[in-house]
């Protein structure tokens, strides 16, 4: 069954007197274990796009379905509660909340959803030897390096097993070593967990991992390229290209 | 922007785009910030305007009523008319002119209500001989009646005639014609008024309380037959006062004091000095308070603008341009707090008036309840209080924002790390505040000041304030594992939150503790002195019932209870004894005492009085009966040094006579202090008087409230007397006990509140501040409903973690208030009490309280979009 179905779906924003078209007609559907890579200049709508999927924003037309339920009907508490549950996020900037412990941190959905605290900080450390951070369990955030704050990020993301892992530009803020280590990361969590991941990138190498590459522009698919087509015509992406746009 | 760099923009250029506009994009904390200042100085102002309105009722009365009196002469129970004769040769000196001038009560007949009695001066003189001391403008409507002294004289011949004010008339709705009671201690006299004064000389004082009649029959309306109460001297011109005082003090007979009458002004300001000192020392608590503030949002400034600054020096703006920025900032809040607090202070000062006119006026003088108009001076106070004291309270971070590198500040380094250390000065520097305070609360008063003690409160609080860090860190390091088992994630959360901003908290808690310790303080305080007042009045106040001619105000002590009524009173088959109690005002070590006069053989027997000194204090009472001994409370024996065994030299109509200090009581009813001799004594001395009050003691067994109304009906409604039984009279004490202190408290929730707001308005900043944060919270899954509850959690934490403070230091400003303090300024011992059940109730309501305060920050937090991770764009 498809994790999220997205159909038809439209944002408009206003800015002043002027209105802003961020989506217009999107379509997408994606099932467990499958990686989209979401690729296009800066304000071509992946965020957009994101934020709708992961129920942080509402859309202005179409519908987003999670597990096969609409998020339209959905009021604040529920859709909190299905962020809680269904859905990791993992961002650029790591967004850890640097007042609590590396551990604290990757417990945080857990402890947020009202599990037992010693059986939460257990999973978090069981998760961060899984990231490789297990020795920065007791840090702050300031402590770690970029890598390593991602990498607490993407286990606080999936420590509750999410049905939909959304990460938003993951490698933007890392050196290009760290950047490849990051991406097999979520690889792996995506074909081990079974999660879909919605992955939006500027960089050509992370678009090239995913199982599907899908290129927009003024908040539009332009084009979706799936990477057995291009490693069955032997050549590269055509989104490749794309995608490395600033 | 772009010119920065190459030529730094005048200061004044910089302020504007670089405060002053921050200061509008921030409208609420600029707002609370000015709000708080604005309410610290009005109750600076308020308070002063209050000390005035005390003061300038008598001083403004004084003067109006000595006119052009140059000097006035007095004899301790007023002067024997006989005696006036043997002063003739003061005509040397210029015009004379005795008077009777006494505080009454005027009894004014309302239509289908009861009487209205109002206290008035009232002044009887010869009108012959007056006129040339004092104006008296005849009006008839609002129009000046010119009359001769012959037509005045006619106004006054009749022996029931008064004159009143304009604005007494008008206040009751009088007429020329009508009839007003004058109440002079059990009795009520008619009189009729037959002329109205308009708002000058002695009838503009009080708002109009004055009253006007012939000395003779003034003389016998207040039981003043043969004497006078002081004769007034106009010199002649030309003759120098000083001189003329020291030739006449030289001439008169023994007993007759010779004064200026500004001297009285002088004695009643001592009097009041240590009451209105405190309430000043008090109400500067909401003005350190409101600067705690000033401090905490300068800081905040700097803290949040760490890169702004960084740039501003990289383009080569000066340190000193730095420094000049926060001040003006600082600056700017004091301006308008200032500009707004001295109004607000105005009308502060109505409540404050009424909270202690009715303290002044039961305790010292017949003071004015009105409040004394906003004159410039005023103003001139608020801004010169504070301006320089919120320059003060904002040199430090402004001095720290300049010693940013413009590396560091733009990197944002030693940013939270450093602040994250706790500073050995949060820990030196209390510990040495407190030794200083423990050394200056040894420290003597001066000039009958506790200016030391004052200090060494001062030192508590800015030691309790500064040990704050130290405080907040001991709550981060030990509080987490009980909040985060008691209050779940939430209670995690706000543990770490506010464990890391200990910096931006500590002046806002520190603010907030100050304010509480204080409230504690003066709980303890209060409390302590209330348990002593209760178990004194249980040992002192035996007598089952006490006759008195007015209800414990200075008006209307005039005229005693007759030798008649007090014959009714003994003749009560349940009456076993009765005891009467004189008492005069006189003069002493330049203030004024009371000398009082009881049965000491009455008030042995059956017990009463608390010795101080020495042990067996009745013996030495027993000894003082038929000797020239005396036995002193304790006020005056602290206020002038006298102990037992030593001699006082107490004024009398014969001159200043030798008495033995005997002994020391207890004494908490008034802090002038009171020299008590056996009746015997005093009429030896000062003559027979009525005594003004009884205390009546029953035989066993007999109703206290059925022989009052026995006494009552016996006595009849013309008699003007209260009589109170133990448990009334206890009542009475202890309600005004509690209307005493009911400035002090009001005092100290207007502290607490401003402490409250600013607590509110730091957790608003930190909300702000954590905007993103809070978003990303709720990205991962918390309802809105947990935010709410984290915000709230962190108010009730710092509201806990605030009164804890509160308590241990209110605990050691009430030993400098109770021992230091109180004794410095009233000479009363008080007994160490502390008040659980109301510590631990306001315990509660603080932590409430600083829970609400969290309500709106909460629902802010709550109402963060999502959007707000601010993560990315496209």
């Amino acid at each position: 069954m498809a994790v999220v179905e997205v159909r038809a779906l439209r944002k408009h924003y206003r800015r002043g007197d002027v209105e802003v078209t961020a989506l217009d007609g999107v379509d997408l559907t994606l099932r467990g274990g499958t990686f989209v890579a979401v690729v296009g200049p800066s304000g071509c709508g992946k965020s957009t796009l994101l934020h709708l999927c992961g129920g942080m924003d509402r859309p202005t037309a179409g519908d987003v379905r999670l597990d096969g339920r609409s998020l339209a009907g959905l009021d604040d508490d529920e859709l909190t509660r299905l962020r809680r549950e269904r859905i990791g996020f993992v961002f650029q900037f790591f967004n850890l909340l640097p007042t609590l412990t590396v551990a604290e941190n990757i417990a945080l959905p857990l402890l947020l959803a009202g599990r037992d605290s010693a059986v939460s900080v257990a999973l978090a450390g069981e998760w961060a030897e899984r990231v490789g951070i297990s020795h920065r369990l007791d840090h702050a955030p300031s402590q770690l390096s970029g890598g390593e704050a991602q990498r607490a990020a993407i286990a606080r993301a999936v420590v509750h097993e999410p049905a939909l892992l959304i990460a938003d530009e993951p490698t933007g803020n890392l050196d290009s070593e760290n950047g490849l280590r990051i991406l097999e990361l979520l690889q792996e969590v995506n074909q081990r967990s079974g999660a879909a991941l919605l992955l939006a990138t500027h960089d050509a190498v992370v678009a090239a991992a995913a199982d599907r590459a899908m290129e927009m522009r003024d908040g539009r698919i332009l084009r979706i390229e799936s990477r057995a087509a291009a490693d069955e015509s032997g050549r590269q992406p055509a989104f490749a290209a794309a995608g490395s746009e600033p | 922007m772009t010119t920065v760099g190459r030529t730094p923009p005048a200061p004044t250029g910089l302020f504007r785009a670089f405060i002053a506009r921050n200061l509008r994009q921030q409208p609420l904390r600029s707002t609370a910030t000015i709000a708080s200042l604005a309410v610290g100085v009005a109750v600076v102002v308020a308070i002063q305007l209050a000390n005035a309105s005390s003061v300038r009722g008598f001083s403004t009365a004084l003067n109006a009523l000595a006119g052009r009196t140059s000097l006035e002469l007095t004899v301790p129970g007023g002067l024997d008319e006989t005696r006036l004769t043997d002063l003739g040769w003061l005509r040397e000196y210029g015009l004379v002119s005795p008077v009777i001038d006494a505080d009454v009560l005027l009894e004014v007949a309302a239509a289908d209500e009861p009487p209205v009695l109002e206290a008035v001066r009232l002044l009887g003189v010869d009108i012959l001989r007056d006129r040339p001391f004092r104006d008296y403008p005849l009006v008839e409507g609002d129009t000046p009646r010119l009359v001769t002294t012959q037509g005045f004289l006619d106004l006054l011949t009749d022996p029931r005639s008064v004159v009143l004010t304009r604005q007494f008339t008008s206040r009751h709705g009088l007429r020329v014609g009508d009839d007003v009671g004058l109440v002079v201690g059990e009795r009520t006299v008619a009189l009729r008024v037959t002329g109205v004064l308009g708002d000058e000389g002695p009838a503009s004082v009080l708002d109009g309380s004055f009253a006007l009649m012939d000395i003779a029959a003034a003389q016998w309306a207040v039981d003043r037959l043969g004497r006078v109460d002081r004769v007034d001297v106009r010199l002649a011109d030309g003759i120098d006062v000083a001189r003329a005082e020291q030739e006449i003090a030289s001439r008169v007979p023994a007993g007759v004091a010779v004064r200026r009458p500004s001297s009285r002004g002088a004695e009643v300001e001592r009097m009041l000095r240590a009451f209105q000192f405190n309430l000043t020392a008090l109400s500067l608590i909401a003005l350190i308070v409101g600067l705690f503030l000033v401090y905490n949002t300068v800081s905040v400034s700097v803290i949040t603008r760490r890169s702004e600054i960084g740039l501003l020096r990289t383009l080569g703006v000066t340190r000193r341009v730095v420094v000049g920025l926060f001040l003006g900032e600082a600056g700017a809040f004091a301006l308008l707090g200032c500009a707004l607090g001295a109004p607000l202070g105005w009308l502060f000062a109505h409540g404050a008036v009424r909270l202690t006119s009715s303290t002044v006026s039961q305790f010292w003088i017949v003071s004015s309840a009105t409040v004394p108009p906003l004159e410039p001076r005023m103003v001139a106070l608020a801004f010169a209080v504070g301006l320089p004291l919120a320059l003060v309270a904002a040199a430090a971070p402004a001095i720290e924002a300049a010693r940013l590198t413009p590396l560091a500040a733009v990197r944002g380094d030693d940013d939270l790390d450093a602040r994250a250390r706790l500073p050995r000065r949060s820990i030196l520097g209390p510990l040495a505040l407190f030794a200083a305070g423990t050394w200056l609360a040894a420290q003597g008063p001066v000039g009958g000041l506790p200016v030391f003690g004052m200090l060494a409160a001062l030192a508590v609080v800015l030691g309790a304030g500064m040990a704050m860090p130290a405080v907040l860190f001991a709550f981060r390091r030990w509080c987490g594992p009980a909040m985060a088992r008691w209050l779940r994630v939430e209670g995690r959360l706000a543990h770490a939150n506010l464990g890391s901003a200990i910096p931006r908290l500590s002046i806002s808690v520190a603010a907030l503790a100050v304010s509480l310790a204080m409230m504690a303080a003066i709980a303890i305080m209060v409390g302590s002195f209330r348990e002593t007042v209760v178990y004194w009045i249980g040992q002192t106040l035996q007598a089952d019932l006490f006759v008195s001619t007015a209800r414990g105000s200075p008006a209307a002590e005039r005229g005693g209870i007759s030798a008649a009524t007090e014959a009714v009173i003994a003749g009560h088959p349940a009456v076993e004894a009765i005891d009467g109690f004189m008492g005069m005002d006189v003069s002493y070590g330049g203030s004024t005492i009371t000398v009082g006069a009881g049965r000491f053989a009455t008030r042995l027997e059956r017990g009463g009085l608390q010795f101080k000194d020495p042990a067996d204090g009745a013996a030495a009472m027993r000894r003082a009966i038929g000797r020239d001994r005396v036995v002193v409370s304790e006020a005056f024996s602290l206020k002038y040094e006298a102990g037992v065994g030593d001699e006082i030299r107490l004024p009398t109509p014969a001159g200043p006579t030798p008495f033995e200090l005997a002994a020391v009581y207890f004494d908490y009813s008034s802090d002038r202090g009171l020299v008590v001799m056996d009746a015997g004594t005093f009429e030896r001395h000062f003559g027979s008087d009525r005594p003004s009050g009884l205390t009546v003691y029953l035989a066993s067994g007999a109703d206290p409230e059925a022989v009052r109304d026995e006494l009552n009906a016996a006595l009849g409604p013309e008699r003007r007397l209260f009589i109170a039984t133990n448990a009334a009279l206890r009542a009475a004490v202890l309600r005004i006990f509690d209307a005493t202190f009911a400035i002090t408290y009001a005092l100290e929730v207007i502290a607490i509140g401003v402490s409250l707001f600013g607590m509110a308005a730091t957790l608003l900043t930190l909300v702000l501040e954590r905007r993103r944060e809070i978003a990303m919270l709720r990205l991962v899954g918390a309802d809105r409903r947990q935010l709410r509850r984290l915000i709230v959690i962190e108010a009730g934490a710092l509201g806990a973690v605030t009164q804890a403070v509160g308590l241990a230091v209110g605990l050691a400003l009430s030993l400098i208030l109770i021992y230091v303090i109180n004794v410095q300024s009233f000479g009363w011992t008080i007994q160490f009490h502390l008040p659980v059940a109301f510590l631990a109730q306001a315990t509660v309501a603080i932590v409430a309280a600083a829970a609400l305060a969290g309500l709106y920050p909460a629902r802010l937090a709550s109402r963060f979009e999502l959007g707000d991770v601010g993560a990315t764009q496209g």
